[in-house]
């Protein structure tokens, strides 16, 4: 899957990524998309070598030369796309990439979690979607005293127990910018990536927040959909938080019961907590107030 | 074991050969098949007074993976290949090339470069009471420190296995002709467990981590190595998927040789490396405090 791809295109980039454990080699013939998905992935680009899967971008046969040529975007040798637009393909790499790590990784117990650091120890947020995890992620990233670790991708080592960074830029539709005061004009992404996708991107370094190492977790916080009232953090048992980091794991048959281990040797080594009211900011605030 | 594969042969009784050894693995005709091997197998056919035997060949997705004399030796080479692309996939699991088995509710891992002998050991370790866990491969699970058993039936090297007489396996004509496949990576036989008067082990925590040389003619003795050894060598030359474990492996190298107990084993003989890891390791060294 992850071989050289046929000869033909005349590729302009020709890079190497590992996001986890899962490695991609990208192929892209058109130097503006290349240069977007450099943007996009940059903080997981290693040297040219063998991948799990390889992606490529390319002008179908008999439109090379065209002014304006129909390209196809293929992951692991499944066509994810054809246009002639820069960011529907873009978007399909980007899309395709991110949808492969939690199917295809198996050496780290992924939980559907945003996931920071502070002074050494990890926060972990498991939830459903739209229970706020991204936008509290951020705002804990905006207080400047976290750093980065993922906004969806809570990666646990079996081995340690520890919390390892999937540092994706944090992704939000346009529409989502509103609720995140003078943080428009923090962003780079429409600055600095020639193809403009449909959403905005946030890297930690756009908030002045880094990157983090693995850590140990300390702090599990379950956020809720129930957005009423002023934030409040209810603590909860181990048994809980167990029980919500199972429900929300991407990959939890690849260990079964033996994950259940993990989530509890996890969750006993660190304080649980439910979290509702409150806007993000609000949210973040609390949790920066409190968990120290 | 989460995967699926398709065989055809040219001849049924190579079928029935590998049905003896992987039946259990055997599924309705509906599933999608994700590798598909093929063997041409030839019988053997007079020629007046003279037996000409038949020439086997085995393809995988139209690669020659086989070409010899004995449907055995066939069905080693497409077990093998079919457990390489089954634990090439299983990253759950910290692998390591080794062998190893249970006694008395703890696991003994034999961890070393891949080398022909291994199954054998593993073989003799079956036969002297051990529960079988794996003759080339072991599997770690990094949550809870156990070893976990493959299910698959032991490869023993085609020349080894008259040391298994008992089994009464035909030894294989060579023919001169052919080339022959380089060590480690030698033609096996495929023995199940229960040939060998054994069963597959339940996962078992790591309680004694040897490493054997293979010295054939040499004393056979343990040597002792330090804990700091122990790990670096568990890390550096058994290690399997080191790309995906990194340096998360060393961390549970670590763990392991704190709780296991460690030597290095000199074989000269098989039969004394055996009695030496049944009988004196566990009365010797004893489980680990």
């Amino acid at each position: 899957m992850g071989g050289m791809p046929f000869p033909g295109p005349d590729w302009v980039a020709r890079d190497r990524y590992r996001l986890l454990s899962v490695s991609f080699n990208v192929y892209v013939t058109d130097p503006v998309m290349a240069e977007s998905i450099r943007w996009l992935l940059g903080g997981f680009r290693l040297p040219l070598g063998e991948a799990t899967y390889s992606v490529e971008i390319y002008p179908l046969h008999g439109d090379q030369g065209n002014e304006w040529p129909l390209y196809r975007c293929v992951i692991g040798g499944v066509v994810q796309t054809e246009s002639w637009y820069g960011h529907d393909l873009v978007g399909a790499a980007l899309q395709g990439i991110y949808e492969l790590v939690p199917k295809a990784t198996r050496d780290f117990l992924l939980l559907h979690a945003g996931a920071v650091v502070r002074g050494g120890a990890a926060l972990l947020l498991p939830g459903p979607p739209n229970s706020g995890k991204s936008s509290i992620t951020l705002e804990l990233l905006r207080t400047g005293d976290f750093a980065y670790l993922s906004d969806e991708h809570g990666a646990i080592d079996p081995v340690t127990t520890r919390a390892y960074p999937f540092q994706r830029p944090i992704r939000f539709d346009q529409d989502a910018l509103g609720l995140f005061p003078g943080l428009e004009g923090q962003l780079a992404d429409r600055r600095e990536m020639p193809v403009r996708l449909m959403w905005r991107f946030v890297r930690a370094e756009d908030v002045g927040a880094e990157v983090a190492r693995p850590a140990e977790v300390r702090w599990i916080v379950l956020p809720t959909r129930d957005w009423d009232g002023p934030p409040r953090l209810t603590p909860v048992s181990s048994a809980q938080a167990v029980a919500e980091m199972a429900r929300n794991c991407f990959n939890m048959h690849v260990y079964g019961v033996r994950g259940v281990y993990l989530l509890a040797r996890v969750a006993g080594d660190a304080k649980a907590f439910r979290l509702a009211g409150g806007t993000p900011r609000e949210r973040a605030a609390l949790l920066a107030e409190r968990l120290r | 074991m989460g995967d699926h594969f398709s065989i055809r042969s040219t001849d049924p009784s190579f079928i029935e050969l590998l049905r003896g050894f992987i039946g259990s693995f055997r599924t309705g005709s509906g599933e999608s098949d994700w590798y598909l091997f093929s063997a041409d197998a030839r019988p053997d056919r007079r020629l007046g007074q003279k037996t000409i035997r038949g020439k086997h060949s085995l393809y995988t997705s139209g690669l020659l993976i086989y070409s010899g004399l004995s449907m055995d030796e066939m069905a080693g080479r497409l077990i093998r290949v079919l457990r390489d692309r089954l634990t090439g996939n299983a990253h759950e699991f910290v692998q390591l090339s080794g062998a190893g088995v249970v006694l008395d509710g703890g696991a003994l891992l034999l961890p070393s470069a891949p080398s022909q002998h291994l199954p054998l050991l593993a073989a003799m370790l079956v036969r002297a009471g051990g529960a079988y866990v794996g003759d080339e491969i072991l599997q770690i699970d990094p949550i809870l420190r156990q070893v976990h058993p493959l299910p698959l039936p032991l490869l023993i090297d085609t020349e080894d296995i008259s040391l298994l007489a008992d089994l009464g396996r035909e030894p294989v004509p060579e023919l001169r002709s052919m080339e022959q496949p380089k060590e480690p990576l030698t033609n096996r036989r495929p023995v199940n467990v229960h040939e060998l008067g054994g069963h597959l082990a339940d996962p078992a925590p790591v309680r004694w981590i040897v490493f054997p040389s293979f010295a054939p003619g040499a004393p056979t003795e343990f040597l002792p190595m330090s804990r700091a050894e122990a790990t670096f060598h568990l890390a550096s030359t058994a290690l399997l998927n080191r790309d995906i474990w990194r340096d998360r492996a060393l961390h549970l190298a670590r763990d392991l040789t704190t709780t296991a107990t460690v030597a290095r084993l000199v074989v000269g003989s098989a039969e004394k490396a055996v009695d030496l890891l049944t009988v004196s390791l566990p009365v010797a060294v004893g489980p680990p405090a």
